[in-house]
């Protein structure tokens, strides 16, 4: 079957609160979709691959990219554009501030930064500078500078109380408490035979197996839609959205089980997982910006098996496993043996990847020393030339115990530095066995040698990370090297 | 976030109501942009328009034998495709110099290069349809280093060979200069290749209006050079053509070289249909114009009391394949090259070399950011080996009205470089700056820079036409002023409808304007920081025209604005004016990650009379924002003539984070001399001096000097290292 010779089906789409049925393809853009059959040109492509913001909707009054959104997994939600922020009224003061701060000048990036905006007003995450500069990490202007976008929204966020509400103006609303997600809420099948939405795992698997290969497992999707999507192609996008246990966060006797289309959003706000793995939640407010944060799940991350994949070192220093689900049954794997290479996995053929399980023991220690780190060129949002490090420990009296360090973007696979924690662990924490530590840590790093940064920039870099950052949190002083 | 405006000298004239000049009136843009109403370039969508699709060659540098499209035109909903022998006209198009093939018939000389162009119903047919294009040819040497390009035996770019232009200017002796200097530094370095990023991608879509006359409206820098080059391939006449450049997503001079106009004329001309074409990031990014790289040598003496005696420069220019703007951009560097100061004697050696890299051109400070980088350090060198404070020494030698430049030109009323420099030495970033580092944390450096700039504003002498505008009274009372230059972002139509409100004295918004279109009068472009000086001028003094007529009713004046240039040194030099500035950085280094943070920066500006101080303080903020990074983050890398990072994922501009947590423009108006409002350019003057400010700024921090822009975290480990060894 040529998928491209099928005649688009009807996909119905609530745009600014009117249900609009349209002849696409599901696997295509949001953001052509609401461009070119709804004539809504308010929203930008920018970049493609969610980086400038410049599409930026709200789904369920949560900004996303329309970029890196198919079509068939919006099927069913309220989408709102800039069109749909008029006389709303914090819309309204929105594009006033922003006339009155001259936040505007060639104007591109501006409709994709209210919407931004609207979705962390509506959270209450502006009430500061800082908070501001936060929520529109994940939007680009190359004209202003960003001073009176910070300003204005700024401005807005003090005269705005939070909505205490998460849908947009016009539309359904759906209270702030509820478990709101594009995962687990149903959604209408749009019938087309090259964007399946299963309700049920068994479901997905029989789907799966039919499809002999041509399938494609979409869970948040921001990989594929970056790097361009299936509109060229024979493939069945297979959408996980449907699958309600994929996208809760349980904590059972003994592990913290998270569905695998639990996304980045989640997993940076839930309080389970700040208190058991202080690490993702980190890694989860870094991974992009807050659109990002929205659409990407832990799960994609894991089997997209890139070597610079923030959720795998977090896990990594907690042992974590993946279970992996197929018709025949499900299997674990701990997740430092999941990614055997870059974009390679474990995972076989028909096989699902459905949870990550992190053990957790029945009293966990109060003083867990934990971090996340990602150095990069750029604050907020490195996305390449980048070095993580995880490490979680426990200090007993002068000395550390339970340690484990995990590398990120600094081998093909994470990169566990167990001689850099065996030293950490061997005796009392003083600046030369920091020191000796690091440097094991970074021997064990084995990145290519791009062009730039090279790969010895990034051993001194994980070297330099967990001196910085140990030695802050244990008062240890370090020779910062010699005074100018 | 503070921002000070400090007026010296007279205070513009007008005041009354709220638009006047002088006042930050908003943006008359920004409601319908914020609403997302303004409908850009890359929104129009014309019925029944066709898709175009440009096929690059597969090769970078080729003999083309034959370009196949029979399988691509035999694809369901392709209307046409096009190649060389379809251009009616001149296959060849430039601003200056036609030598860039529409469709290329002979021979590839870099990635964009164009073969076909494919019209087709929908985009994935386009797009499916040029993939099916083949070409057959034999590959060529690639050239990708200028300095082998100039080699005798490199292989030929052009017939012509490779150099594309070269230059020799200054004036007196140096080896005497030398002979009498105290102290000598030298300092070379490279920049890098930067792209533009602005947010909307080349864009636009072309019709046949109702009159059946071949329209385009694309996002371009100046709407009469498009439909030069458009009539030129279309052997049309100018007036079977009409051009439209509404405003559209950011330009910073990337735009004023033709992107999509003339193969979007070729379609709609040959197919009698509407067409619209707008490039993805991708290929916006591997196929646009860039900034020149440049590598630089400086050498320059001074005496133990702090006179420049001598400078020795040498530029070279990576201007790509064609020559687009390169010439221009070697000779507005080697004017500016030696910064606001006067040298006993000095020598500048230019040379714009063609690569198969890309292709570079304008774009914002036009090869002043590449050489102000160096002497600006220089400075700083000298003042560590003198002793002398960085400020003082500028201040010592900072060129007076009629004094010559390094380059050899009289500089007619001089620089107004001392009032920036008192603003920035009595600044707060300076009286801090102290305490301020000595306040770092364990493992952060703290350092200081200072550097200045001089930017010349409008084209300069030999090129800067004026402006010509049409101001009227329409039936209804209100004004209309028209001008072709188009608002890129920049805010310049909203300074015009207030200098027209002030001369009329009328309200801002009883002030229409209209620009960016052929059917109007001829203002020549948006760029080189000259419309509010040279358009601004037109605009101001037709109003004043209108208010002389006696008739009260509907009346139109068309006016010529011709500023009084200097005469020419060299073709574009010197220009009417140079706006002055000083930039104070100061930035933090964490010694353990080579991670730099900008964390305070003040930018001390004259912009002459200042139409709209919320505008200029814009255009200051917005440039600076650029020339971070263009100092820290920002460079296109090539690999045998083909871009590395195409993406804004792997192309990094500064986001909201990147921004110092304290950025200051300070403003120090004193009117220009050289025009009658008074103004200088401000569009292109924070871009600049920034690397410079935070070299020196990172030298104060970590004793070491970097060489080689963008400065990435890896050269500051590499530097923190050799400074501890060192």
């Amino acid at each position: 079957m040529d998928s491209r010779a099928i005649a688009p089906s009807r996909v119905v789409l609530r745009v600014n609160g009117v249900a609009r049925e349209l002849a696409v393809d599901p696997r295509g853009r949001l953001l052509d979709a609401l461009r070119e059959e709804c004539g809504l040109t308010g929203t930008k492509d920018g970049c493609g691959e969610g980086e400038c913001g410049a599409c930026t909707v709200l789904l369920d009054g949560r900004a996303r990219c329309a970029c890196l959104i198919p079509v068939g997994a919006a099927a069913g939600g309220e989408l709102t554009t800039i069109e749909g922020l008029r006389g709303d009224p914090v819309g309204e003061c929105l594009v006033q501030e922003f006339r009155r701060a001259g936040a505007v000048q060639c104007g591109f990036c501006t409709p994709g930064f209210l919407v931004a905006a609207w979705s962390a007003l509506a959270r209450g995450e502006c009430a500061d500078a800082a908070a501001v500069t936060g929520s529109l990490a994940g939007n680009l202007c190359r004209c202003t500078g960003y001073v009176p976008i910070v300003d204005a929204v700024t401005r807005v966020g003090r005269q705005v109380p939070p909505l205490g509400r998460h849908a947009p103006p016009r539309g359904r609303q759906v209270p702030a408490g509820a478990v709101a997600s594009a995962f687990g809420q149903a959604r209408p099948l749009s019938g087309d035979p090259r964007f399946l939405v299963p309700d049920t795992l068994e479901n997905a698997h029989t789907a799966v197996a039919r499809l002999a290969g041509r399938a494609v497992l979409i869970a948040g999707g921001t990989h594929l839609m970056a790097a361009g999507g299936l509109e060229e192609s024979d493939a069945v996008a297979v959408w996980l959205g449907g699958l309600a246990e994929l996208g809760r966060i349980e904590l059972t006797p003994g592990w913290l089980r998270i569905g695998a289309a639990v996304s980045w959003a989640r997993l940076r706000r839930d309080t389970e997982i700040a208190r058991l793995v202080p690490a993702l939640a980190r890694a989860a407010a870094g991974v992009g910006g807050p659109q990002i944060q929205e659409a990407g799940t832990l799960g994609g991350n894991l089997v997209n098996a890139a070597p610079g994949a923030d959720g795998v070192p977090p896990l990594a220093i907690h042992r974590a496993e993946v279970e992996l689900s197929s018709a025949a049954g499900t299997r674990r794997v701990p997740v430092t043996e999941f990614a055997v290479a870059p974009g390679r996995t474990l995972l076989a053929a028909g096989e699902i990847l459905t949870a990550v399980l992190i053990p957790v023991p029945a009293d966990p220690p109060t003083d867990r020393l934990e971090f996340f780190t990602k150095v990069g060129p750029r604050r907020g949002r490195a996305m390449i030339d980048k070095v993580t490090v995880a490490t979680t420990a426990v200090l007993i009296g002068d000395r550390l115990t339970d340690v484990r360090i995990a590398l990120g973007a600094a081998g093909p696979t994470v990169g566990l530095a167990t001689e850099a924690a065996r030293l950490l662990m061997a005796g009392p924490v003083d600046a030369a066995r920091l020191a000796a530590a690091a440097k094991a840590a970074a021997a064990i790093a084995d990145p290519i040698d791009d062009i730039r940064p090279t790969a010895d920039h990034r051993r001194r870099v994980v070297a330099g990370i967990l001196v910085r950052e140990l030695s802050a949190r244990l008062g240890v002083p370090f020779d910062g090297g010699r005074t100018r | 976030m503070p921002f000070d405006v400090a007026v010296r000298g007279s205070v513009p004239a007008g005041g009354l109501g709220s638009g006047w000049p002088g006042s930050s009136a908003p943006r008359i843009d920004a409601e319908a942009k914020a609403r997302g109403e303004h409908r850009f370039p890359s929104d129009y969508r014309p019925d029944g328009a066709l898709w175009v699709w440009p096929v690059r060659a597969p090769l970078v540098h080729a003999e083309i034998a034959g370009v196949e499209v029979a399988a691509a035109r035999a694809v369901p909903g392709v209307v046409g495709v096009f190649t060389a022998a379809h251009v009616p006209g001149l296959n060849r198009f430039g601003l200056v110099t036609a030598d860039q093939p529409v469709l290329c018939d002979r021979v590839v000389r870099c990635a964009g290069d164009m073969v076909a162009v494919v019209a087709a119903e929908s985009r994935r047919v386009a797009r499916r349809a040029s993939r099916l294009v083949t070409v057959s040819g034999r590959p060529l040497p690639l050239v990708t280093d200028p300095a082998m390009a100039l080699l005798p035996d490199a292989p030929k770019i052009h017939p012509s060979g490779n150099l594309c232009a070269e230059l020799l200017l200054g004036h007196g002796d140096v080896a005497a200069g030398f002979a009498e200097a105290d102290v000598v530094v030298e300092y070379a370095y490279r920049t890098g290749r930067q792209e533009h990023a602005f947010l909307e991608s080349e864009a636009g879509v072309s019709y046949l209006d109702d009159d059946g006359r071949l329209t385009v409206c694309a996002g371009g820098q100046n709407p009469f050079t498009d439909r030069r080059q458009i009539c030129a391939a279309l052997d049309l006449p100018e007036s079977a053509v009409r051009v439209l450049n509404p405003m559209m997503g950011g330009a910073f001079g990337g735009k004023e070289d033709i992107s999509v106009q003339i193969v979007l004329a070729l379609v709609t001309h040959l197919t009698g249909r509407p067409a619209r074409l707008t490039l993805d990031r991708a290929e916006s990014i591997a196929f646009g114009v860039k900034r020149h790289p440049f590598q630089v040598r400086y050498r320059v003496g001074a005496t133990g009391d702090g006179e420049f005696t001598a400078l020795d420069a040498e530029l070279i220019a990576d201007t790509g394949a064609y020559e687009a703007l390169g010439p221009g951009v070697l000779g507005l560097a080697a004017e500016h090259t030696g910064g606001p100061y006067a040298y006993r004697h000095a020598r500048i050696a230019g040379k714009a070399v063609h690569t198969n890299n890309g292709n570079s051109s304008a774009f914002r400070g036009f090869g002043n950011p590449q050489v102000t980088t160096g002497i600006e350090q220089v400075i700083d060198l000298l003042a560590d080996r003198l002793g002398i404070d960085p400020l003082k020494l500028r201040g010592r030698n900072a060129l007076r009205p009629g004094q010559r430049a390094a380059a050899g030109f009289a500089v007619g009323y001089g620089v107004e470089l001392p009032g920036v420099l008192d603003s920035a030495g009595a600044g707060q970033l300076l009286a801090e700056a102290e305490g301020w580092k000595a306040a770092a944390a364990p493992g952060k450096r703290r350092g200081v820079g200072v550097a200045c700039a001089w930017q010349g504003f409008g084209l300069g002498a030999g090129v800067e036409p004026g402006a010509q505008v049409w101001a009227e009274r329409t039936v209804d009372g209100g004004c209309r002023i028209t001008v072709s230059c188009p608002d890129l972002g920049e805010g310049n139509l909203t300074a015009f409808a207030q200098i027209a409100a002030g001369a009329l004295g009328c309200e801002v918004d009883q002030v229409q304007v209209c620009a960016g279109d052929t059917d109007g009068p001829d203002s020549d472009a948006s760029n080189a920081s000259r419309t509010v000086f040279a358009v601004g001028n037109a605009v101001a003094q037709a109003c004043a025209r209108l208010r002389e007529c006696a008739d009260r009713g509907p009346a139109k004046v068309v006016h010529r604005y011709r500023p009084e240039l200097p005469d020419a040194h060299r073709i574009g030099m010197p220009h009417i004016g140079y706006t002055p500035s000083a930039m104070v950085v100061g930035v933090e280094v964490d010694v353990l990650t080579g991670e730099v943070d900008v964390q305070r920066l003040e930018h001390h500006l004259d912009p002459g009379r200042v139409v709209n101080p919320a505008g200029v303080r814009a255009q200051s903020e917005g440039a600076i924002a650029q020339g971070l990074g263009f100092a820290l983050l920002e460079d296109v890398e090539m690999a045998d003539g083909r871009v590395r990072n195409d993406r804004f994922s792997n192309y990094l501009i500064p986001g909201v984070a990147d921004l110092p947590a304290e950025l200051r423009t300070i403003l120090v108006s004193t009117p220009d001399r050289s025009n009658p409002l008074g103004v200088r350019g401000v569009g292109e003057i924070g871009i600049t001096p920034v690397a410079a400010a935070v070299g020196n700024a990172l030298a104060d921090a970590i004793g070491y000097r970097f060489d080689r822009f963008p400065i990435t975290p890896d050269a500051v480990l590499a530097g923190l290292e050799a400074g501890a060894d060192g």
